[in-house]
């Protein structure tokens, strides 16, 4: 089958032979149709603009909820004493006399030989805040006992009418 | 409703008035678009879908339209809408049933067997294919302006016209000797 033959038979079968074309009603329909879509797309953007919007809310919303939490230290478990604690060791006590009841006590809680705690347990207090802690009335000598702002245990012992320590 | 516009005077128009640029290039363009879209597509109900369907595209994006090359636009506008009819639905598959269909029922009229014989014929064809013979063959135009309406290179639309014409040589063989 050459070329010119071929162009014959198509164009003697061409789909648009018969009455081809779009009556006055279809014509007239479609127009109306593809006029119409113009205004109508103007007015769909109203919507969609209000579903992007919920929808930005809601993924705001969904993100300040599900954020993770800034990461904490694990809380350490609560420690239970398996083994009977030992003993305290004495508490060195001055030699000196003993001192009035009130200032025995006062003794007991701050050890002497408590030289060099730790930085962090500095009290806040000022510098001398448990300045008399004895004062032991002798004959021969007195004592006098003082926390340093470094936590540092101060021992006086004032001799009489002697040399101090 | 065909008033006497012409692409040149659409062109004259303000961007902003899309309307009316719109209904220009209809009136301007409707009838050829639908004379393709028949030859193109299936049947008539599917040449009027797609050609409404290519104009609704300008109306949704007027911006799109370039000015001075709208004819080119909706031609191939209606030519890609074919192709991708022809992938979803499988219009060659049903194009070969509706052939088969009318020859086993025996149409009365000669030409009414020519026309579906060339129908189906023309449907088994790729769509830019099928395009590219009917805007030669049928619509009669040059290869240049086919060129330029469906964008692609004079070298492409030949290669296109030859395979189509060794394509439509064999289906048409296959359907007389099958009528025999």
């Amino acid at each position: 089958m050459n070329d010119e033959r071929l162009r014959q038979i198509l164009r003697r079968g061409d789909p648009a032979g018969e009455g081809g074309g779009l009556t006055p009603d279809e014509a007239r329909a479609m127009r109306r149709a593809v006029l119409t879509a113009v205004p109508e797309r103007k007015r769909r953007l109203l919507p969609v603009f209000a579903l992007a919007g919920a929808a930005a809310t809601a993924v705001l919303i969904a993100v300040l909820l599900l954020r993770p939490e800034p990461a904490r230290a694990p809380i350490p478990p609560p420690r239970i004493a398996t083994a009977p604690a030992p003993p305290a060791p004495p508490i060195a006590q001055a030699p000196v006399q003993p001192a009035p009841q009130t200032a025995q006590k006062e003794e007991e809680r701050r050890p002497v030989h408590r030289r060099h705690p730790p930085r962090h347990h500095r009290p806040a207090a000022p510098a001398i805040h448990d300045a008399l802690a004895s004062l032991e009335t002798a004959d021969t000598e007195r004592q006098v006992q003082f926390s340093a702002p470094g936590g540092t245990r101060i021992i006086w012992i004032l001799k009489s009418g002697k040399d101090s320590r | 409703m065909n008033a006497p516009l012409t692409t040149s005077a659409i062109l004259g128009l303000s961007p902003q008035r899309t309307t009316e640029r719109l209904a220009g290039l209809f009136d301007v363009h409707h009838q050829r678009l639908f004379r393709l879209a028949l030859r193109l597509s299936a049947d008539r109900e599917e040449a009027r879908d797609l050609v409404q369907e290519a104009f609704l595209r300008a109306a949704r994006r007027p911006g799109a339209v370039p000015d001075g090359a709208e004819e080119a636009w909706l031609v191939r506008t209606l030519v890609n809408l074919c192709r991708d009819r022809y992938r979803r639905l499988g219009v060659r598959a049903r194009a070969h049933e509706s052939l088969r269909r009318n020859e086993e029922t025996g149409h009365p009229e000669e030409a009414a067997v020519i026309r579906t014989t060339v129908r189906s014929a023309l449907g088994r064809l790729a769509p830019r294919r099928r395009a590219v013979i009917v805007l030669h063959e049928l619509d009669g135009l040059a290869v240049r302006e086919v060129a330029r309406l469906l964008g692609i290179g004079e070298v492409t639309v030949r290669w296109h016209l030859m395979a189509a014409r060794r394509e439509l040589a064999r289906l048409l063989s296959e359907t007389k000797e099958d009528r025999r």
